[in-house]
C-alpha cells in the first residue's frame, strides 16, 4: 500500500502532482493547528501559521529528501515558520484571552471543583504562553506531538541534553508561573 | 508553597523524571519508585509529575472551517499556476534538483557533458537546416479543441474514478474555444454531484469563463442550495460577486438562514455577498 504513505504522497507532490497535498493536509492540518495553538494560544494566528506551513512545503517541496519521516520534516518546517514569525514580531505576543472553545468539558464535575479546575487550566494555559518560545516548543513537541528529545534536538540544531534541560527547566518555570498567577488572581 | 525551582538537591530525580517522559516510562509506579529513592524530594517529584499529567487537560479548539477553505483555494490556485507553466519547465526543475544532489565532481562532469551534447545537436541541426532548406513539416497551427476532444472529455467527466483526472478534464474545458451545450450540462452535473471539493471548485471556474451565456449563469445560481463545502460556497460567492448576479440573492438567503452553514463561514459569506444581498 505504498500509495498511502506520507513519503509517497510527498514524492508525488515533488513530481508536480499538487493534488496529493490535499491528502497530506487532511492528515496533518489538525496536528499542526494543535501545535501552533499550544505555542501561541491564538486560534486565528494558528490557522495562519498552518497555511504558511503548507505554502512553504509546496514552495520548497524539492528540499524533502524522502529518507526520513515526513511528519518530522513537516514539524521541522512548522517550527521554522513559527520562529520566523516570532523573529519578525521581535517577541511572542501574549494572549490575554483564552479561547472559550479550548476548555475541556467541566460539566460532569461539582460546581466548586469545576470552577477550580477551569481556573487552574486557564492559568496553566497562560503560564505556558509566558515561557520562552524555546522551552514552550520543547514541551509542546515532546508532550503533545510525541517527538523524542533527540528528534527535537535535530530540528532545533542543538544537543539532546539541551532539549532535556529546556523541558525540565520549562516545567519548573511553568509550575512557578502557575503559582504566581494563582496568588495574583 | 515550596519553591521547587531553587531546590538543587532534587535536580537528579527531576532529571530522571524528565528522561522518563522521553522514554514513555512515566507512570504512577515509576514515580513512587523515584520517591522511595529520593524521599527528601517527594514534594518536588510529585509536583512535577502532576504538572506533566495536568498538561493533558489543555485542549485545543477546532480550527474554523475557513482554514480548510483557504488552504484548498490556495492549492487550486497553485495547481492552475503550475498548469500555466510550460511542460519543459517542470522537467528542468526536476533535472536541476537531481543535479544538486550529485557529488560536486559528478555535477561538473554532467554540466560539461550536457554542454558537449548541446554543441553536437546544434551543429547537426544547423547542417540539417541547410540540407533541407529549413525545418519542414512544422505544425504552426494553434491548439483547437475538436468535437472529438469534447466528446472524450464528456465521457471522462462521468467515468473517471480519480479526482485528479476529473480535475484535469474539468480544467481542460478552459482551453475550449466554443464548447457545446453538452459540456455545460456535464459541468453542471459535476458541480452538483462530484464528491471532490477540488473538482467542484474547478467546475465553477470553468463555467465562469463562459458566463456570458444565460444558461451557464443559471447553472451557477441553481447550484447554490446543493453545496455544503465552505470552500465551494466561498468560490460560488466570489463568482456571483464577479458576475454581479443579483438573481442569486434568494438562494443565498435561504441557504444562510437554513442553519446548515457554520457560523464563521456564514459570516464570511455575508460579508462577501453584501453587494448583491
Amino acid at each position: 500500500m505504498e500509495e498511502l504513505t506520507d513519503n509517497f504522497l510527498m514524492k508525488k507532490v515533488q513530481a508536480g502532482d499538487l493534488s496529493k497535498m490535499g491528502l497530506l493536509y487532511e492528515r496533518y492540518s489538525r496536528d499542526l493547528f494543535g501545535y501552533f495553538y499550544r505555542c501561541t494560544g491564538d486560534r486565528t494566528r494558528s490557522e495562519d501559521l498552518v497555511q504558511n506551513v503548507f505554502e512553504r512545503i509546496i514552495k520548497y517541496s524539492h528540499t524533502f529528501a524522502g529518507h526520513g519521516e515526513f511528519s518530522y520534516w513537516l514539524f521541522a518546517t512548522a517550527r521554522n515558520v513559527w520562529f520566523d514569525q516570532n523573529r519578525r514580531k521581535q517577541r511572542v505576543t501574549y494572549q490575554e484571552e483564552i479561547d472559550e472553545e479550548a476548555h475541556p468539558d467541566y460539566t460532569t464535575l461539582a460546581p466548586d471543583e469545576t470552577l477550580h479546575r477551569k481556573e487552574r487550566h486557564e492559568l496553566l494555559q497562560q503560564a505556558l504562553q509566558e515561557l520562552s518560545p524555546e522551552k514552550r516548543e520543547a514541551i509542546v513537541l515532546s508532550r503533545y506531538q510525541g517527538f523524542k528529545y533527540k528528534e527535537i534536538a535535530k530540528m532545533a540544531d542543538c544537543s539532546e541534553n539541551a532539549i532535556k534541560s529546556r523541558v525540565q527547566r520549562g516545567l519548573i518555570e511553568l509550575r512557578e508561573l502557575v503559582e504566581k498567577l494563582e496568588t495574583t488572581s | 508553597m515550596k519553591k521547587i525551582g531553587t531546590d538543587r538537591k532534587c535536580e537528579e530525580p527531576l532529571s530522571q523524571l524528565t528522561a522518563m517522559t522521553d522514554e514513555g516510562d512515566l507512570s504512577d509506579a515509576a514515580c513512587i519508585r523515584l520517591i522511595s529513592q529520593y524521599p527528601g524530594c517527594a514534594d518536588v517529584i510529585t509536583a512535577q509529575y502532576d504538572l506533566w499529567r495536568e498538561l493533558d487537560h489543555l485542549t485545543v479548539p477546532e480550527p474554523s472551517a475557513s482554514m480548510d477553505a483557504r488552504f484548498y483555494k490556495f492549492l487550486n490556485d497553485a495547481q492552475m499556476e503550475q498548469e500555466r507553466k510550460p511542460w519543459w519547465l517542470g522537467l528542468m526543475t526536476r533535472f536541476n534538483q537531481w543535479i544538486l544532489r550529485l557529488h560536486p565532481g559528478f555535477r561538473w562532469a554532467m554540466v560539461a557533458g550536457v554542454f558537449v551534447i548541446g554543441m553536437l545537436v546544434g551543429h547537426l541541426g544547423w547542417k540539417g537546416q541547410h540540407v533541407n532548406g529549413g525545418f519542414a513539416g512544422t505544425n504552426l497551427t494553434g491548439h483547437e479543441t475538436t468535437e472529438t476532444d469534447q466528446h472524450m472529455i464528456l465521457a471522462h467527466f462521468v467515468e473517471n474514478q480519480s479526482a485528479s483526472s476529473r480535475l484535469k478534464e474539468v480544467q481542460s474545458v478552459k482551453q475550449m474555444q466554443d464548447p457545446d451545450e453538452r459540456i455545460f450540462t456535464a459541468l453542471n452535473q459535476v458541480l452538483l454531484h462530484d464528491p471532490s471539493d477540488n473538482v467542484r471548485v474547478s467546475a465553477i471556474e470553468s463555467l465562469l469563463l463562459f458566463a456570458d451565456r444565460p444558461q451557464v449563469r443559471k447553472y451557477l445560481v441553481e447550484a447554490i442550495p446543493f453545496q455544503d463545502s465552505p470552500w465551494v460556497l466561498v468560490a460560488l460567492a466570489d463568482a456571483m460577486i464577479l458576475l454581479e448576479e443579483k438573481q442569486s440573492a434568494q438562494n443565498w438567503k435561504m441557504l444562510l438562514e437554513s442553519g446548515q452553514v457554520e457560523m464563521d463561514v456564514k459570516m464570511q459569506l455575508e460579508e462577501t455577498l453584501k453587494p448583491i444581498l
